[in-house]
Order: structure tokens, then sequence, then C-alpha cells
């Protein structure tokens, strides 16, 4: 109970004053909506069929992206810290690609993919991919090499020294990539959808804004930080299980 | 078996001869870690590797194990030229390299998986592995929730689990405390006199090398070579036991490692 209040006092205080701002006429009403009216805009999508339509258009897109870029970050990551060929080829294309911010892509995207899902799913895998392979790379270098030979020595072949044991002893790093992936794909994902999109979370925060029904537009920001929030309880429920073995 | 180095080529399960080996570093400088080693190790046979450390020992049975390639000389494992790594030659080594992410039971299954052993008698053996190594009620803890002396009989009985006929075994009991060592080395006699297998023990313990083992290699400071093969099989009442002969062979190393370890001070 205590703790509920201690982890939930912060919020209800940030509420209040929020509130508390927006009805003594400080600011417009325009530019900061009183919270309880935002709420109320909120509860109408929630009887809004077009409103989950569109969340579930923007959740499917971050998915296909994400997982595109988790199961070919770790067969690039792997492959380029397992051979040495592969990681002088592909390393200086990796590291040139790498600081460049993957929104500025966009609207090359959009005119490889259209404004559909591909390009937003492309375009998330490719933000995804780097960082994901990155940990991967460094991860599989780093893994003792007993582990391997021990597996080796218990007949393990190559293929399965590599998907038992080093991709698994990588996970940690893995898992930091991730990580990075995951706040990269909501950027992404959200930047790339209010840009130029028909549909999805971020299509809906742009015809709000531009359609000035800013409640509206409040509550479809907030439902993307509560998709923020409940996609990192799921990866830190996942990363917390694939860790158990840590103490 | 008496254990009596192999006159017969077909006797021995190692034969090591005019094995040299250079480390590679980073600035195209070589390190020679062993020179000119020539060894036969009979079947069933227990051979002891004793040296200053940084003498080759690991480096060795790196080697034998198939584990880094050498490219002079020549090692015959039972009968076939040395082609990486198999599970023939079951290692354990000092670190215990047990998988962290595995439970105790998963890590003495893999092998057995790898091997494609029927499931139910995978489960069965495991089963009695760990028992035999005194882990029963341990087969679900992961190896960070063990102690030091529980995580190498996890990876000893990971290693059984395939059966290898040898076993290359890198400063296993050297993380262990006096009395958790003393238990596993009566542990390894037991095993190694009830199965047979050769096993071939690197070990900086005088008296660990002298009881357990057949023979004792001395080796020289690095690049590491043959000083002396001491031959160490007499009937031993326990380690701390001693009688004459034990404390005398004992003495006698320490003399030849002391030697060693003050020529390589100038
Ligand atoms: N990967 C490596 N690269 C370069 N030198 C190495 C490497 N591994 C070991 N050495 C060197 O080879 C020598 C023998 O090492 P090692 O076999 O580990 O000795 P020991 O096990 O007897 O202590 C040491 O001098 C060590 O510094
Ligand atoms: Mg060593």
């Amino acid at each position: 109970m205590a703790r509920f209040a201690a982890t939930y006092a912060p919020l209800a205080i940030l509420a209040l004053l929020w509130e508390l701002v927006s009805r003594s006429g400080v600011v417009s009403q325009y530019a900061l909506p009183p919270l309880s009216t935002i709420l109320a805009a909120w509860g109408d999508l929630l009887a809004d069929p077009d409103y989950y339509r569109n969340i579930v258009a923007s959740v499917l897109r971050g998915l296909a992206g994400l997982s595109a870029a988790l199961v070919l970050g770790i067969a690039l990551g792997t492959s380029m810290a397992t051979w040495r060929s592969v990681n002088l080829t592909i390393g200086p294309i990796v590291q040139l690609f790498y600081p460049l911010p993957k929104s500025a892509l966009i609207p090359l995207t959009i005119i490889w993919f259209g404004i559909g899902d591909s390009s937003k799913v492309f375009l998330i895998f490719l933000g995804c991919f780097l960082p994901i392979s990155t940990a991967t790379f460094n991860g599989v270098r780093g893994v003792e090499r007993t582990l391997i030979w021990s597996a080796a020595s218990l007949g393990a072949n190559g293929w399965a020294r590599l998907r038992d044991v080093a991709v698994m002893a990588a996970i940690p790093d893995i898992l930091a990539g991730v990580r990075t992936a995951l706040a990269l794909t909501f950027v992404l994902l959200v930047s790339s959808e209010l840009l130029i999109s028909n549909e999805g979370i971020g299509f809906l925060i742009r015809i709000y804004g531009d359609g000035s029904q800013y409640p509206k537009m409040f509550a479809c920001t907030f439902t993307v930080m509560l998709l923020g929030f409940l996609a990192d309880r799921c990866f830190r429920r996942l990363s917390g299980h694939l860790l158990r073995w840590r103490t | 078996m008496n254990g009596l180095p192999a006159t017969a080529a077909a006797e021995a399960a190692i034969e090591i001869s005019g094995l040299n080996f250079e480390y590679e570093t980073a600035g195209q400088q070589k390190v020679r870690a062993l020179d000119g080693i020539e060894l036969s190790i009979a079947k069933g046979e227990f051979v002891s590797i004793l040296g200053p450390s940084g003498c080759g020992k690991s480096t060795l049975l790196y080697i034998v194990g198939g584990f880094v390639p050498f490219n002079q000389g020549s090692i015959i494992v039972e009968g076939r030229p040395l082609a990486g790594p198999g599970p023939d030659r079951g290692v354990v080594f000092q670190q215990f390299a047990l998988f962290p992410w595995k439970t105790v039971q998963q890590n003495v299954l893999y092998g057995m998986e790898k091997q494609r052993v029927p499931k139910a008698e995978r489960l069965e053996r495991a089963a009695r592995l760990i028992r035999e190594v005194g882990l029963a009620g341990f087969e679900d803890s992961f190896p960070s929730q063990l102690s030091g002396g529980m995580r190498q009989r996890a990876a000893i009985a990971r290693t059984l689990a395939v059966d290898p006929s040898i076993l290359l075994m890198d400063e296993p009991f050297g993380a262990l405390d006096a009395q958790t060592r003393s238990i596993m080395q009566e542990q390894l006699l037991e095993i190694w006199r009830s199965t047979g297998k050769t096993v071939l023990f690197v070990t900086h313990d005088v008296r660990e090398a002298v009881y357990l083992s057949q023979r004792v290699v001395l080796m020289t400071k690095r690049p590491g070579r043959i000083k002396e093969i001491v031959d160490t099989d007499f009937e031993k009442g326990g380690e701390f036991a001693g009688g004459k002969r034990f404390d005398d062979t004992v003495e006698y190393i320490w003399n030849q490692v002391k030697a060693e370890i003050g020529a390589s001070h100038g």
C-alpha cells in the first residue's frame, strides 16, 4: 500500500498541477487542455473502433520491424563474430550506417515502399537492425572459449555450438541491444506515421492535431506513452525470465 | 591393464611426438609455449603434468583436446591422428566452464542430447551421475547458485555423461578448499579405478600429482619441455598419510620444481 502510494503520488501531483495550470488560464487551453478534458476525450476514443484499428496497425508494424531486426540482427552479429571474412566485408558498412539517424531515411522509404505498412516496417527494421547486430557481435565475441570448447568435446557440431552456446552466452548483450531497439521502434514508428501515413497512432495524432481536436490529440499521445510503458514491462518480464540463471 | 607405459602402439591412448607449439600474438611476435614434447600414455593410465605456471600445461591439454590447432609434430589418439575436439576426450576445465544458463541437470544432459542418446536413458543416466557426484537435490539449480566444489562436481558429471575413454583435466581442483578437494580426489580415483579411463591431469600441486597418478611428467619453465618423467605407481596410503616412498618422491619432485622456478629467476 505504501509502495503503491509512493509510486503513484508524484503522478497524482503532476496531474493536479496540470489541471490547475490549465484551468487558471496562465496558458491557452488549446496548448494545454485540462487533464480532465483530455481524459474525457480519451473516453470517447475508447468507444471508437477506429481508435483500436489504428493502435493495432501501429503495434503490428512495430512488432514486424522489430522481429525482422531481431532475427536478422542476431544472425548477422553472430556471423560477423564467427567468420572473419563476414566481419571484414560487412563491418565497414555497419560502421558507416551506425551513426546515421534512421529518421533521415523516412522520405526514401516512402519512395521505395509507399505510405503504407511496408515503409514503416522497413524503417523500424533498419533502425533496430544495427543496435541488435552490434550487441550480438560484441556478446558473441566475448563468449568464453572454454564454453565453446566444452560443447565441442561433448559432441556439438559447429552449428550447434553457435546456436546452443555462442548465442545463448550473448543473451545479456543481445537484450541490451533489444532495449535500445525497442526505444527506437517507438521513435521511428510514431515519427514516420506523423510525417506521412494513412493509419496508425501517429496518424491519429496528426489528424487530430490538424483538425484542432487537441484533447483527442493529447489522448493519442498518452496512448503512445502507455504503449511504451507496456512494451517496457513486457521487455522486463522477458529479460527477467531469460536471465533467471544470473544471481 | 596395469597402467605401465605401453610398448605397443596399439595400446597407447595418446602418443605425442615432436610437438612444438607457438602462440601468435598481436605484434606478429611468437610466444613459444611447447618445445619438443614426446609423451606416450597407455590406455587406462593416470598421468599428471606438473610444472611452473606459464610453462604450457594448459596449452598441451588444449592441443590434445583438439581445441588449439598445432602444425609441428604428431599426436595419435587411440590409433588415429588427432583431428579436432570429440566426445572420446572429455575435458574438465579449471574454471568449470559449465553453461551458466543451464541447470545442473540440463548441463549433464547436453552431451547426451548431442550424442542422440534416447531420452529415457538420458534422464536415467543424468540422475545417476548427479547422485554419484553428490548433487542430488540440486538438479534444477543454476551454476551461479552452487559453491565452487559443487560446480566442479557438476562439470565432472557433465563430462562423464558422454562416457569419454580419455579424461583431460586442467587443474580441476585448484579452486577448491582442502577438504572438498580431498573428497574430489577420492571420487576421481574411484571413477578411474572402476571405469579404466585414461586420465591426463594437469596440476601444480606436487602431493596431488604424486598421490593421484602413476607417472608424473615434470615440465621446464617456458618454453615447456619435458624435464623428467617420474614413476609414481606405488601403493599410497593417502595424500597426507605419507609413507617413506611417498614422502621421498614428493620431496624429490619438489626439488626439481624449485630448481626450475629458481632457473626462471636467473
Ligand atoms: N592465447 C595466447 N596467446 C599468446 N600467448 C599465450 C596464450 N595462451 C597462453 N599463452 C602463453 O603461453 C604460455 C603457456 O601458457 P599456459 O599453457 O596457459 O601455461 P600453464 O597452464 O602451464 O600455466 C604462457 O607463457 C602464456 O603466457
Ligand atoms: Mg594453466
